[in-house]
């Protein structure tokens, strides 16, 4: 396997790991399951991506970045959610929560979630801009 | 973007970031404790806990220790 398409498998499994530390609320439980299942499909076509040559390998490449664009804007939805979500539970003031210390942030255990989910959603989308960018580079040396 | 842990952890290896880490981020090497990049999602509870003030802000860490940004990069590439 190229170094490219592992970089890709590790951004993939490095993703599913923070997905899995989210403690979203309930009503976000579907949208969250969603975009597991989605980011574990795409890992899943890395491999048969590896066997692929020419314009097959082109063609994957361009279908996974099509996909992994409709993930991020899931992404994306959830993001804006969960930033509402810790803004409320801040009373709007967001800046005065972080100035606290870490202790202090911690013993406010729900808006210390809704910070740490927040947080997540943004690397996720980080994430899934890194794949992109390791897709276009294979396509262009296709 | 992300944390990085420079040169005073490797007289330490205290491990407080590893027990505030919300998504299991922090690795042990054989010298030092290692953030992964591609996972750290830059809350910033592993500065705030750690006892030798090892751990900065990738943007902040001083020139002298900027070395340790590319030795986590290479330690997640070869484990």
């Amino acid at each position: 396997m190229s170094d490219a398409l592992r970089r890709l498998e590790i951004l993939m499994g490095d993703t599913l790991q923070i997905l899995d530390h989210m403690k979203v609320n309930s009503v976000h439980n579907d949208i969250l399951r969603t975009i597991k299942h989605s980011i574990k499909e795409q890992n899943n076509k890395v491999e048969a991506l590896s066997k692929h040559t020419g314009e097959q390998r082109i063609q994957s490449a361009v279908s996974m970045t099509k996909q992994l664009h409709a993930i991020n804007t899931k992404v994306q939805q959830l993001e804006t959610q969960l930033m509402e979500e810790y803004k409320q539970a801040t009373g709007n003031q967001i800046e005065s929560y972080e100035q606290m210390a870490f202790e202090e942030q911690v013993e406010q255990k729900e808006t210390y979630h809704n910070k740490i989910d927040y947080l997540s959603a943004t690397k996720i989308q980080e994430n899934i801009n890194r794949m992109n960018e390791v897709l276009y580079s294979i396509i262009s040396s296709s | 973007m992300a944390f990085v842990i420079t040169s005073p952890c490797m007289q330490e290896k205290a491990a407080d970031c590893v027990d505030v880490c919300p998504v299991d981020c922090i690795a042990k090497g054989e010298d030092q404790y290692y953030i992964d990049p591609d996972i750290c999602i830059d809350c910033g509870a592993c500065e705030a806990v750690c006892p030798v003030a090892a751990i900065y802000y990738e943007e902040d860490v001083p020139e002298v220790e900027e070395k340790f940004i590319q030795k986590a990069i290479d330690f997640f590439k070869n484990n």
